[in-house]
């Protein structure tokens, strides 16, 4: 049950609330280190504006763009790859420097080409092209041969095949790359935001933050991150849960 | 008609088959027979097509085939009645023909439960319902009778009987040959 895990990892969530406290009252100043109700005392005052609903909408927005964009290349690009080897012997080296550049070198390098409001957009779906790719293409590689070869006997067509073996068969892959992949996607999208400040987003607002020596703020909005990205991966699990398929 | 001319067949350098013919014309019976690793099997994938034969031709001008393999190869996320009705069109029209083919070997009552549910005999049976609900021209069988035992075995293998269809039978039981009304094949 899910309530009874969140449940069990109350006393964890006090702890470390303890212990920042601690370090806190040690630190004796805010500047350096703000204790836990300063931050969420900040967060409400933050919360009651409309300014921050829209910042934390258009943040999301870009990012989940972003996700879904990756996602879906991904997935044509396994499909793509696990037919063709030339298009795997292509295309794998590409994703394996992708997963290996660092956030902050690609996001200077679309700077340079793309609008500042684009570039997370870009960044995210970077990171998670090659996660989705890569999961579902194991989870192509993983269908069971024999299956196709009863389906080839009794020749069942093309599209019910696709619906009742391989998808099936690939989905528990694919669940798992996005639920990865959207975590990655959510700091990779932030990251990329605080390097290229974008109009309104929450990436800016970090960016600020830092810039005055507004800690409180800063540890705000980086609460506001953890949580969005917590409430977003168990949406994607809900979501992709709640699809219907055989598997 | 099935017809396999001149069929040699090796995995990397060990050779299974070597120089054999095999035709099988409608409504014949036809049981190979033979110990372990004699080529039973490779000669059943050579005939269903899913195996290319290292020489030789296959010509296979039947109009349908149904076939049970040695394991059940039933969807594990589908029922046992889903599994039927996959090779009748996966309609709502076909469930109550998928209904029958399962009734037929006596498994209406396990028509909800998933593979993971069913005994090894009992999946077989479900692969036996889905070859028969298909009314092909030609069965393959590759040791269908293996999981089950007594009043039941005979029961399934006078089901069988009923059918018009040719037969290409392996089993290492002469029993079930005699059962069919096969010829036998022996290979070595």
């Amino acid at each position: 049950m899910d309530w009874k895990r969140s449940l069990g990892s109350i006393p964890a969530l006090l702890f470390w609330t303890g212990v920042w406290w601690l370090c806190a009252e040690r630190f004796g100043n805010p500047l350096l280190l703000p204790n836990p109700w300063q931050v969420l005392g900040c967060l409400a005052e933050l919360a009651s504006a409309a300014a921050f609903w829209q910042t934390v909408a258009l943040s999301i927005g870009r990012i989940l763009l972003g996700v879904f964009a990756g996602t879906v290349l991904g997935v044509l690009l396994a499909a793509l790859t696990t037919a063709s080897p030339l298009a795997e012997l292509l295309i794998a080296p590409a994703m394996t420097a992708m997963q290996a550049t660092p956030v902050a070198s690609f996001t200077i390098l679309v700077l340079i080409w793309l609008p500042r409001d684009w570039v997370p957009v870009l960044i995210c779906g970077m990171m998670v092209l090659p996660v989705v790719w890569n999961g579902v293409s194991a989870g192509i590689r993983a269908v069971d041969v024999q299956l196709l070869e009863m389906a080839k006997v009794y020749r069942i067509p093309g599209l019910r095949k696709f619906l009742r073996i391989y998808l099936p068969s690939v989905m528990p892959f694919f669940r798992t790359a996005c639920s990865n992949s959207l975590g990655l996607g959510w700091k990779a999208g932030i990251a990329a935001e605080v390097l290229t400040v974008p109009g309104i987003s929450i990436g800016k607002m970090i960016s600020e933050a830092k810039l005055y020596l507004m800690t409180e703020e800063l540890f705000a909005w980086t609460l506001t991150v953890v949580a969005l990205s917590l409430v977003l991966q168990k949406w994607m699990l809900r979501l992709l849960r709640g699809r219907k398929t055989d598997a | 008609m099935l017809e396999l001319r001149g069929i040699s067949h090796r995995y990397n350098d060990q050779w299974v088959l070597r120089h054999r013919d095999l035709t099988l014309n409608p409504g014949q019976r036809l049981a190979i027979m033979g110990p372990s690793g004699c080529g039973k099997t490779t000669l059943l994938r050579l005939a269903l097509g899913l195996t290319r034969p290292t020489e030789g031709t296959v010509e296979n001008t039947f109009r349908s085939v149904g076939t049970v393999f040695q394991e059940p190869r039933l969807l594990p996320w589908r029922t046992a009645l889903e599994n039927v009705n996959l090779v009748l069109g996966d309609t709502r029209e076909t469930l109550e023909q998928a209904e029958a083919c399962l009734a037929r070997v006596d498994l209406a009552g396990a028509r909800d439960k998933l593979p993971r549910e069913l005994s090894g005999g009992m999946q077989q049976r479900v692969a036996l319902a889905r070859a028969l609900a298909v009314k092909a021209d030609c069965l393959v069988l590759d040791e269908p009778f293996k999981a089950m035992d007594g009043e039941l075995r005979r029961s399934i293998i006078g089901l069988v009987n009923e059918t018009k269809a040719a037969i290409l039978l392996v089993t290492h039981d002469e029993e079930e040959a005699a059962l069919l009304d096969c010829e036998i094949l022996r290979l070595t």
